[in-house]
C-alpha cells in the first residue's frame, strides 16, 4: 500500500509540474462547454418548439390581395405566435431572409387568384438546419389561414400536454452541457493509460521499475487512481463553470453519478489499453484513440440528434460507448429518463470490459518490458 | 541550396506519421462524418410509435380518427415502414410508462365525451355555437425533451390540422384552397452537402498546417538553435524560413488533392471549387493559415508552447467559423467571435463563390478581413520574431 501510495504521489506530482499537460487537461473540456454551451445552448428546449419565442418572418401581399385577407394574416400570426413584417416587394422580401434583416427567419409571399392562395415559401440557404422546421411552421400557417378566411372554426380541437419524466424541468443547455461532461469523462478516460504506459514505456521507464520491487498491478492501480483523480477535477471544474456562465445546476443523484464516473472512466481505459495493445507505438495508438474519440463524438448524440439520422446510422452509433456513457450521465445528472435496468446493465458491461481489458493491458505490456 | 532545404523539410515531414495522419488523413474522416450525418438528417427513415387510447364508444368521431390513425400506420409499400406504427396498451398508466421508458414517442387520447361533443358540433353548430369545452379533443401527450417526441407531437398535430380541413369541406363549408410552393434564397446552385463540407473541411487542413506544422516547426527550428547554426554557414536563415513555406505550401496541396479526389470519387462533389473566385479564396486561406503559423513561431518560446497556442486559437476559430455548421444565427454572446474570426469570411466566402450559398455579410469584407488579418499578423511576427532564444542560445 505505502509503495502503492509512493508510486502515486509520484504520478501525481509529474501531472502538476508538466504544466502543458495540466493545462491541456483542464481548458480543453472547457473550451468544448464554452463553445457548444453558447453555440447550441437556450433558455428551454421548448421555447422553439411550443413558440414560445415569437418567430419573425417576412411576407409580401400581391397588388390584388384586399384588406381581409391581410387582416386575417395577421390574426393568423398572432394566433401561432408569429410577427409578419410586411414588405412592398419580392426582392425586398429576398434579401431580408438571406440577410436576416430585423432578426427573420422566413418569408411568404401570397396571391390572391380568384379563390386559389398562390403560397410560396423562402428559405435562407445558410439555415439549412432549420429548414425542416420552418417548412412545418408554413404548412400550419397556410392550414390555419385558410381556416381563418373560411371562418372556420375546428370540429376537433387538440390538446397537447407536455410530459417531463426528470424531478427538475430540463434545460437545452442542461442537456447539452451533461453531453459535454461525457465526452470530457470519455476523452480523459481512453487517452489516460495510452499516455502513461505507452510513453513511459517508450522512455524504458517501465523497464527500469521492473527492477524495483514494485508489482505491476501496484503501477497499474497508482496509474488509474491518479488519472480518476485529475478527471474528477476536471469534471467539477466544468460543473462549476457551467453554474457560472449558463446557470445550469445539475440535479445529481451522486450515487448513480459515482458509478457512471468510475464504469465509464474503467471502460475508456480499458479501450485506451487495447488500443495500446494493438498499435504498440504510443503515437500511432493515440492517433487511433483520437480518431475513434471522434468518431464518438460526432455519432454519440451529444451534439446531433441520432433520432432524425436513418436506420443504420443508428445502429452504428449504438455500438459506439459513448452514447452510453452520454445516456447514463444525462440520467445521473437528471437530464433524462432511463429505466434502472438499463442504467445497471450498461455499467455491469462496462465494468466487465474493463475487468478484462485493463488487466490485459497491463500484464502484456510489463511481459514484455521483461524480455 | 534553398531547393535542397526544401526537399529535405518536405521528405523529413512525410516521414512524420503524425504529419501525415492528421494533416493529410484527419480532414477525410472529419469530412466523412459530417457528410454521413448532415446529409442523412432528413428523417425520411421516421417512424414514430404511437399509443392510442380510445375512452370513447362507438361513434362517428372516432370511428374518422381510427380511419386517419390507418392510414398512417399503413406502410407506402410492404418493406417501408409506416409514418406512425401504433402500440397497443391496455390503459393510460401503460402508456405512460411506454413513453417515460422510450418505448413509444406519443400518446393520443380519445376522450370519453368525444363522439358526444363530435355529434353535438357535425349536427347541431350552425343552430347554435359551441363553446370551445364543448369541442371534441383529442389530447395529444409527448416529451418536448426528446427530439422523436417533439416532432411526432408536431406531425400529428398538423395530420389533425387536416382531418379539421376534411371534416369542413364534408360540411359543405367552403374552404379556400391554397397551393405552397418553396424557394431557397441565398443560393445559386443545387445545394450539396458533399460540396459545402469540401469547402470547410479544406479550410481545416490549410489551418491545421499552419497552426501545427509551421508553427510549431519555427519554434522548433529557434528552440533547437537551427536558426543560428545556419548563420554559421553560407546559408541565409531567410533561406530556412522560405524552404518551410514552401513546404508547408505543398502539404496544403497535397491535403486538397487527396481530400478532392475522396470526396469526388465517393461523395461525386461537382467542380466549382475550381471557380476563379473559388482559386483566389483557396489561396487567401493558405496565405493566412502560414501567417498564424509565423504569428505563433514568432510569439511562441517552445513547440509545447505553439501547441498550446495553436490548439487556443484554432478550435473556437474552427468551431465558431462556419466550417461545420452554420453560425450567423448563433446567440449573440458568441456573435462577435464570429465577426472577428477570418475563417468566417474564407469559408462564406468560398461557399459564395461555389455558388452553394451567398454570405450573409458585404462582399468586400470577405476579402478584406482575411487580407486585414493577414497583414497584421506577419506585422507582429516580423516585429517580434527572434532568430535565437534557443536551448543552445
Amino acid at each position: 500500500m505505502k509503495i502503492m501510495l509512493g508510486i502515486l504521489k509520484a504520478f501525481l506530482k509529474s501531472r502538476i509540474r508538466d504544466k502543458g499537460a495540466l493545462f491541456w487537461t483542464l481548458a480543453f473540456p472547457l473550451m468544448f462547454l464554452v463553445i457548444f454551451g453558447l453555440a447550441f445552448g437556450g433558455d428551454s428546449s421548448s421555447s422553439v418548439a411550443t413558440g414560445a419565442e415569437e418567430i419573425r418572418y417576412v411576407i409580401y401581399l400581391s397588388e390584388e390581395v384586399d384588406e381581409e385577407t391581410e387582416s386575417n394574416i395577421i390574426k393568423t400570426s398572432e394566433m401561432m405566435d408569429l410577427k409578419p413584417l410586411l414588405v412592398y416587394s419580392l426582392s425586398d422580401l429576398k434579401e431580408s431572409v438571406e440577410k436576416g434583416y430585423d432578426g427573420v427567419e422566413f418569408g411568404i409571399s401570397l396571391k390572391d387568384k380568384e379563390g386559389l392562395y398562390e403560397v410560396k415559401a423562402y428559405f435562407n440557404a445558410g439555415a439549412m438546419n432549420k429548414m425542416q422546421f420552418y417548412q412545418s411552421i408554413v404548412k400550419n400557417f397556410v392550414t390555419e389561414f385558410r381556416k381563418t378566411t373560411a371562418g372556420f372554426e375546428n370540429i376537433i380541437a387538440v390538446e397537447t400536454v407536455e410530459r417531463e419524466f426528470t424531478e427538475e424541468p430540463v434545460t437545452n443547455t442542461g442537456y447539452i452541457l451533461s453531453g459535454v461532461i461525457a465526452v470530457s469523462i470519455s476523452l480523459s478516460g481512453i487517452t489516460a493509460l495510452i499516455i502513461s504506459f505507452g510513453y513511459y514505456r517508450k522512455q524504458d521507464i517501465i523497464k527500469r521499475l521492473i527492477a524495483t520491487p514494485l508489482k505491476g498491478s501496484q503501477f497499474l492501480a497508482a496509474d488509474i487512481i491518479n488519472n480518476l483523480l485529475v478527471s474528477i477535477v476536471t469534471i467539477l471544474i466544468i460543473m462549476f463553470f457551467a453554474r457560472l456562465l449558463f446557470q445550469v445546476s445539475f440535479n445529481m443523484n451522486l450515487l448513480y453519478f459515482a458509478i457512471t464516473y468510475f464504469s465509464s472512466m474503467f471502460l475508456m481505459m480499458g479501450l485506451g489499453g487495447l488500443f495500446l495493445l494493438l498499435f504498440r507505438e504510443p503515437n500511432a495508438a493515440m492517433n487511433a484513440a483520437n480518431v475513434f474519440s471522434t468518431i464518438m463524438m460526432f455519432f454519440a448524440g451529444v451534439f446531433f440528434p441520432l433520432e432524425l439520422m436513418p436506420k443504420w446510422l443508428q445502429r452504428f452509433s449504438s455500438v459506439l460507448p459513448m452514447t452510453y456513457v452520454a445516456e447514463n450521465i444525462r440520467f445521473s445528472l437528471g437530464q433524462d429518463y432511463m429505466q434502472l435496468s438499463r442504467f445497471w446493465t450498461i455499467n455491469a458491461v462496462f465494468i466487465l470490459i474493463a475487468a478484462i481489458a485493463i488487466p490485459l493491458m497491463g500484464r502484456t505490456i510489463f511481459k514484455l518490458e521483461q524480455i | 541550396m534553398r531547393n535542397q532545404l526544401f526537399k529535405s523539410l518536405l521528405i523529413s515531414g512525410l516521414r512524420e506519421k503524425e504529419t501525415i495522419f492528421w494533416i493529410l488523413l484527419f480532414p477525410l474522416i472529419i469530412f466523412t462524418i459530417m457528410v454521413l450525418i448532415f446529409s442523412n438528417m432528413t428523417g425520411e427513415d421516421l417512424n414514430f410509435k404511437m399509443a392510442v387510447i380510445d375512452n370513447s364508444a362507438d361513434g362517428m368521431g372516432s370511428t374518422i380518427i381510427h380511419q386517419v390513425f390507418e392510414g398512417i400506420s399503413t406502410p407506402e409499400s410492404p418493406e417501408d415502414d409506416p409514418l406512425y406504427s401504433i402500440i397497443d396498451v391496455k390503459n393510460k398508466e401503460q402508456a405512460l410508462t411506454l413513453l417515460k421508458e422510450r418505448h413509444i414517442d406519443v400518446i393520443v387520447e380519445i376522450p370519453e365525451n368525444f363522439n358526444q361533443n363530435f355529434n353535438q358540433v357535425v349536427f347541431f353548430s350552425k343552430i347554435s355555437s359551441v363553446s370551445s369545452e364543448n369541442k371534441p379533443t383529442i389530447i395529444v401527450e409527448s416529451v418536448p425533451m426528446r427530439n422523436l417526441s417533439k416532432l411526432a407531437s408536431d406531425v400529428m398535430k398538423q395530420i389533425l390540422a387536416e382531418v379539421n380541413l376534411e371534416a369542413a369541406k364534408r360540411m359543405n363549408i367552403s374552404i379556400p384552397e391554397a397551393m405552397i410552393s418553396t424557394e431557397t434564397v441565398g443560393q445559386t446552385q443545387d445545394f450539396n452537402y458533399a460540396d459545402y463540407f469540401l469547402a470547410g473541411i479544406l479550410i481545416m487542413g490549410f489551418f491545421s498546417t499552419g497552426f501545427f506544422n509551421m508553427g510549431i516547426n519555427m519554434t522548433y527550428f529557434r528552440r533547437k538553435g537551427i536558426f543560428k547554426r545556419f548563420a554559421c554557414t553560407p546559408i541565409n536563415n531567410s533561406t530556412l524560413i522560405y524552404a518551410t513555406i514552401l513546404s508547408n505550401l505543398v502539404f496544403m496541396v497535397m491535403s486538397f488533392v487527396i481530400l478532392l479526389i475522396y470526396a469526388k470519387l465517393f461523395y461525386h462533389v461537382t467542380w466549382a471549387i475550381f471557380y476563379p473566385e473559388s482559386i483566389l479564396f483557396i489561396l487567401l486561406s493558405a496565405l493566412l493559415s502560414l501567417s498564424f503559423g509565423i504569428f505563433l513561431g514568432s510569439v511562441s518560446k517552445t513547440p509545447n508552447g505553439a501547441s498550446g497556442l495553436a490548439n487556443i486559437l484554432f478550435f473556437p476559430m474552427q468551431f465558431l467559423g462556419g466550417l461545420y455548421f452554420p453560425v450567423f444565427d448563433l446567440s449573440p454572446a458568441v456573435r462577435w467571435f464570429v465577426y472577428i474570426n477570418p475563417i468566417t469570411y474564407l469559408a462564406a466566402g468560398m461557399r459564395q463563390s461555389m455558388g452553394l450559398m451567398d454570405a450573409p455579410l458585404p462582399y468586400f469584407t470577405l476579402f478584406l478581413i482575411p487580407i486585414l488579418w493577414t497583414v497584421v499578423l506577419l506585422l507582429i511576427s516580423v516585429k517580434i520574431f527572434k532568430w535565437d532564444g534557443g536551448e543552445i542560445a
